[in-house]
């Protein structure tokens, strides 16, 4: 009896401590829904009535559309080329037997060394040359390259698909890309999953690599505008409430729907 | 014919590659290289000729200790390090242990909540907190106010901005290393546990002389990872406090952004990046050793 109540207890201690965890972001997605001038009552309300027309607002006067059409472009884009890319290298540091496979394998996992943060400076100087400041290729292109997703990929593809299938298929005359569209893709169903999720989240949230490509309104991201509202002198803090949390949502929805994958990308130690 | 099939299956294995191949030569491997070039100019955007100047740059960065100084913002970054670090580790083990222990109810949704700062982006964090603390509307002096106190100016004085930069970026992460734990812990077999409650060990003695050292490889890992973020931070940070009030809470990813791209000096912020380069170094070769061994 007395160690069932020392149970209860428990419980209601750690219920109460995950509640006061998240609090920051329930708090801002309740204030998201509440005029401003009920925001800064003074004195302070914690209850009011509620309301859209944050959000009705944010949509009229702000970029934000767009800025959520460029996000969409961008994570999408990025996504399929990250998966595409990923698994044809994959299966090429996982399969097929050439000489330079090991200085290649090495040299892609050599840059995890080295992180955007080090060399964004010489990076601009780079997409600037190129011309891809303020497109979207300078948005999309350069981050679907990752060692991590080539990492997956290759662990995958030489430890799930039998070497059997692909010669015998050779004996029957495929080539290399014929085995791999027919063969190695669709027998890659789970890393394509872990992939896409992954990158989806990355790119959505990405904020460096946005920072460096774009200045123009036109090609700002979620998370640029976000950050340019958010320093204004005078912040409007409810239509800025309403696009954070508008921009939660794509990827709450992801991670809810597929959690299984976003668990198995972190046991395989990726960063960021 | 051996030859020719090993220099198709060698085409082969290079066409496969060759979009990744290209893009991390361009993007990564390229602008790393070039930089160490760059970081010997005096290059600016202002001008549109840039002279190589030697070691320049690197005297200017070691001569400099203002409170303003990328060496006063990388001192920043290791003391931010070394309280992050030990403090996000024990955290999230203490969260880790919560979410596995057999006490408590609905642990997946337990995991879920301490998961979900994670999957936000650093912006929507910064956002998050920024209002969370706010001076007039931040629910945090609202309940001050109401338990009669005096409102605090949370992130307008150096030491309690420092604090609430550390707490956020370990809140941020928490539930990401938590992830990890619980892989590890509920890998341990029950067996373990059983043996040494026969030998009458407490639960507390069995968490510190049993699970802990088999969390070894997890626990190395979470520390190698969270000792690159802290040194890497700067989205969040930047976001949230802008590294003030003045230079409080600037580190040196920030510092390097700023003196490229707002002072225009790349020659110097190349130079900077350098140095973090070195430092960054050494760490993430602990990480590619690590990571090798496991597989």
């Amino acid at each position: 009896m007395k160690k069932k109540h020392i149970v209860i207890l428990i419980n209601i201690l750690v219920y109460i401590f995950a509640l006061l965890y998240v609090l920051p972001i329930i708090w801002t997605i309740i204030s998201s829904f509440r005029l401003e001038k009920d925001l800064f009552a003074y004195p302070p309300k914690l209850i009011s009535e509620f309301t859209l027309k944050n959000y009705a607002k944010v949509i009229q006067t702000t970029d934000m559309l767009t800025y959520f059409k460029n996000s969409v472009i961008v994570t999408v884009s990025s996504t399929i080329i990250t998966i595409i890319i990923s698994l044809m290298a994959g299966y090429a540091l996982a399969k097929i037997k050439f000489k330079s496979k090991n200085f290649f394998f090495t040299l892609f996992l050599s840059t995890l060394m080295i992180p955007l943060q080090v060399i964004m400076i010489s990076i601009y100087f780079v997409l600037a040359r190129i011309g891809w400041i303020n497109t979207y290729w300078g948005l999309i292109i350069p981050p679907a390259a990752t060692p991590t997703g080539v990492f997956l990929a290759t662990q995958y593809i030489k430890s799930s698909i039998p070497t059997e299938v692909i010669e015998s298929a050779k004996i029957d005359g495929a080539n290399e890309l014929k085995i791999f569209w027919r063969i190695i893709v669709p027998l890659c169903q789970p890393v394509i999953a872990a992939l896409a999720v992954l990158s989806f989240t990355w790119r959505w949230n990405d904020y460096i690599w946005p920072l460096l490509v774009v200045s123009s309104p036109k090609y700002m991201t979620v998370q640029l505008g976000l950050a340019l509202f958010s320093g204004e002198h005078t912040v409007q803090w409810g239509s800025l409430l309403a696009m954070t949390t508008l921009s939660m949502i794509p990827v709450m929805i992801v991670f809810l729907a597929f959690q299984k994958y976003f668990v198995e990308g972190i046991t395989m130690g990726s960063i960021k | 014919m051996n030859i020719s099939k090993n220099s198709r299956a060698e085409m082969a294995g290079i066409f496969f590659i060759l979009p990744n191949l290209i893009t991390f030569t361009v993007f990564v491997i390229f602008p790393a290289i070039s930089g160490f070039y760059l970081a010997f100019t005096d290059y600016s955007m202002l001008r549109t000729q840039s002279n190589f100047i030697g070691l320049e740059n690197f005297k200017t960065i070691f001569s400099d200790f203002s409170s303003s100084s990328f060496l006063r913002s990388m001192l920043r970054t290791f003391v931010f390090t070394a309280i992050f670090v030990p403090v996000s580790f024990f955290f999230s083990l203490f969260l880790s242990v919560i979410t596995t222990s057999e006490t408590v109810k609905g642990k997946n949704f337990l995991r879920t909540l301490f998961y979900w700062p994670w999957i936000l982006s650093p912006v929507i964090v910064a956002l998050s907190w920024k209002w969370f603390l706010d001076i007039d509307a931040g629910f945090l002096n609202i309940m001050l106010e109401k338990i009669g106190m005096q409102p605090k100016r949370w992130l307008l004085e150096p030491n309690l901005a420092f604090f609430w930069v550390t707490v956020v970026n370990i809140w941020y992460v928490a539930g990401y290393f938590m992830v990890m734990f619980n892989a590890a812990l509920t890998s341990i077999p029950q067996e373990v546990y059983d043996a040494a409650s026969i030998d009458g060990a407490n639960k507390w003695q069995r968490f510190w002389s049993i699970t802990f050292p088999l969390l070894r490889p997890t626990s190395i890992l979470v520390l190698v990872l969270s000792m690159i973020m802290a040194i890497r931070s700067f989205e969040l940070v930047y976001v949230f406090t802008k590294g003030g009030p003045g230079n409080t809470t600037m580190f040196m990813v920030q510092k390097v952004y700023e003196v490229g791209f707002q002072d225009y000096k790349l020659g110097l912020a190349a130079a900077m990046s350098v140095v973090m380069f070195f430092v960054l170094l050494g760490l993430t070769l602990i990480q590619f050793r690590y990571m090798r061994q496991e597989e």
